[in-house]
């Protein structure tokens, strides 16, 4: 389909863990074990999940910062892997990146007009950098008259707007988000995630926006992937995932995130997983989340569960998936 | 138990003095939970490190104010007198538990050390009772963990091992400052389950310090509102959350993304950043953000006034007064909206 913009395949990361004297290697991390997904022009694409998972491994592999140890990863139809030089220069142009941190993610010495100009500059695209440099200020809500000050005169809420103002600067078809509201305070925060939303309206952008928290991507993401140990465990649109989602590891998500509602913080039911993440060099056999899923049966332990279809862009990898009985639903429509 | 009055710590820095804390009074009664919530700068860990008089001095200072505890003011204390109540009437656990456990010594140690500061145990009972704590806190297997170093712990693991040395005596108040923040959101759910199972086993009073209304909403009996070194609202948990009667809060539960709400509806974030505390503005330390501010918010200083059954608001306008421009701004938006 033409309206695919990045297709990932079976992509596989694992880093050699190299011990002893000659730094043989014993085993792998498998950040990334097997993943697929696929982001459409114009939406957001919402990557979920715990410290660990992997997800800040896959933005790396996206933008070409790693080689993957197997897989495919396509955009606009074309395998990035086997990009010639001259051919990465442009992709680098099209994948743009905003970081988490926006106090190491910006040039401490350089002035907010040259961090922005710096991408323009590069690629060379407009004669006039300084006009297009005030112009892209303005679309971030940023004064003009900071053009000639430093990063550190800013606030968090205010740096993350000069990392996005140097990340459109080249009018990139993506723009990978790792976690990019997580160090901002709660009221910054929401001017930050509308600040996304505006942007992407004007410039018809597409994100795909990795976040560990779940109430942050509800009012950002078109579809939400779940990722745990390098894997997707649920797939789906927006509203069917905070309505329906039914692998119990979405669920437990769902469920630890604390309301901000007294009554229904003590009324709602909750999945409460029992202990840690286990280690990516080391992954369980079998569904890799059966060492802490509640409704876990021994063909977990044994057979790998594929991410299937289960309805309408809504796809699964479980055995055993939470069933949402038509009742409840119809509750929750009420209310 | 607990009792705050007219509270100030300043801390002085080169370009002036910061009212990190500026004339707070409030009080904790025994085994109730009380959340502290407001954003970074607001005082919020300034005002917790004062309660155990851990904050350093210079550049922090004290002008003026009382912390009474069981009747003994704090801020006139003597050290020696002060490390018999840390760490044994009032204990501490923080945010980040791999910089407040120490890497070079074994679990064990750590734990013994804080059991036998402060009660009069032999090595051996003090071992037993270290088991008998991360038992409590849920660490498997607490023998053969006991032996192990900080590194070897997971952060939720950690944060148990933190909290263990924190009710090592039993304390009567533990003061929790964003003791989940750095945690994963399944393991932050796991903490908070054990603080509160903790806080009905002991009775322990607790001060939960966050940033997350969300937090505060499962785990506080009562909540007081930080803004700018100030506390600006103040009431039980179902005041707070369903009767806000200060535009701060009101703002910041809007500005909040809620899993729980319909749509992926716009957040609606309160504008501007926080006021320099060094010369905060004129009047209202909120007026340069609030939506409702008039000319009167410039001039007027408002302190916090009972607003009904212990619920206090910091604020010009009154509860009606209030409900009423809310009502009238809400329809404005939905037209907004609309058109």
């Amino acid at each position: 389909m033409s309206n695919r913009l990045l297709e990932i395949r079976d992509l596989k990361m694992y880093f050699p863990i190299e011990e002893g004297m000659f730094k043989k290697t014993t085993n792998y991390v498998k950040a990334v074990n097997g993943l697929s997904l696929t982001v459409n022009k114009g939406e957001t694409l919402a990557i979920v999940g715990e410290s660990g998972c992997g997800k800040s491994t896959l933005a790396r592999t996206i933008i070409g910062l790693q080689k993957p140890t197997s897989g495919e990863i396509l955009f606009e139809g074309k395998n990035i892997l086997e990009f010639n030089h001259q051919e990465m220069h442009q992709l680098r142009r099209d994948i743009q990146m905003v970081f988490q941190d926006p106090f190491t993610s910006l040039n401490p010495r350089m002035k907010v007009g040259d961090i922005i100009a710096a991408p323009l500059k590069a690629y060379k695209t407009t004669k006039n950098v300084k006009h297009r440099v005030l112009e892209l200020m303005e679309l971030v809500g940023l004064k003009p008259e900071y053009y000639n000050r430093l990063p550190h005169e800013f606030s968090g809420g205010q740096r993350q707007r000069i990392g996005i103002a140097r990340a459109i600067a080249l009018e990139p078809k993506l723009i990978i988000c790792d976690e990019p509201v997580s160090a901002l305070d709660v009221s910054i925060q929401a001017q930050v995630i509308n600040l996304f939303k505006d942007l992407q309206k004007e410039l018809n952008l597409t994100y795909l926006f990795i976040s560990h928290d779940l109430s942050v991507v509800k009012h950002i993401a078109d579809k939400v992937a779940v990722m745990y140990l390098g894997k997707i465990m649920e797939m789906s649109e927006n509203e069917t995932f905070f309505q329906e989602a039914c692998h119990p590891y979405s669920n437990a998500l769902l469920s630890a995130i604390p309301l901000p509602d007294p009554e229904k913080e003590k009324t709602r039911e909750r999945i409460v997983l029992k202990g840690d993440l286990p280690s990516p060099a080391n992954p369980p056999a079998g569904c890799v989340f059966h060492t802490r899923c509640p409704f876990a049966q021994d063909s977990c332990r044994e057979n790998t569960p594929p991410l299937e279809k289960r309805g309408e862009e809504h796809f699964v990898s479980c055995y055993f998936p939470v069933e949402h009985k038509p009742a409840e639903k119809a509750r929750s429509v009420v209310n | 138990m607990l009792e705050v009055k007219n509270l100030k710590a300043y801390i002085d820095v080169d370009a002036g003095v910061v009212k990190a804390v500026d004339d707070v009074s409030f009080s904790i009664k025994a085994g109730e939970t009380v959340g502290i919530v407001g954003e970074s700068g607001s005082g919020k860990s300034v005002l917790a490190l004062s309660l155990m008089q851990l904050n350093p001095k210079p550049p922090v200072f004290y002008p003026q104010g009382e912390i009474l505890f069981e009747g003994q003011n704090l801020l006139t204390m003597k050290e020696s007198e002060l490390r018999k109540i840390r760490g044994n009437k009032i204990s501490m656990i923080f945010q980040d538990p791999m910089s407040s456990l120490n890497p070079i010594f074994r679990i064990e140690k750590q734990l013994i050390e804080a059991i036998r500061t402060h009660q009069d145990l032999s090595r051996k009972d003090a071992e037993r009772k270290a088991i008998e704590l991360l038992t409590d806190v849920g660490i498997p297997d607490p023998e053969r963990r006991m032996r192990d170093y900080p590194h070897q712990f997971s952060g939720g693991m950690r944060q148990r091992v933190m909290i263990a040395i924190a009710l090592a005596c039993r304390p009567k108040l533990l003061i929790a400052d964003e003791p989940t923040t750095a945690l994963d959101v399944t393991i932050q759910a796991q903490i908070l389950e054990l603080l509160a199972s903790i806080q009905k086993k002991y009775g322990t009073a607790i001060i939960i310090i966050t940033h997350d209304l969300g937090v505060v909403a499962k785990l506080a009996d009562r909540v007081m509102v930080m803004y700018s070194g100030r506390i600006v609202e103040e009431g039980s948990t179902a005041d707070i959350f369903y009767r806000t009667s200060m535009p701060y809060t009101w703002s910041l539960l809007r500005s909040m993304p809620n899993i729980g709400s319909a749509g992926n509806e716009r957040l609606v974030p309160i504008q501007g950043q926080p006021p320099n505390l060094i010369t905060p503005p004129k009047g209202c330390n909120f007026n340069p953000r609030c939506l409702f501010a008039g000319p009167e918010c410039l001039e007027v200083d408002p302190v916090l006034a009972e607003r009904g059954n212990g619920h206090l608001a910091a604020c010009v306008l009154s509860q009606r007064e209030f409900n009423e421009r809310k009502r009238q701004l809400e329809a404005v938006e939905r037209e907004g909206v609309r058109g």
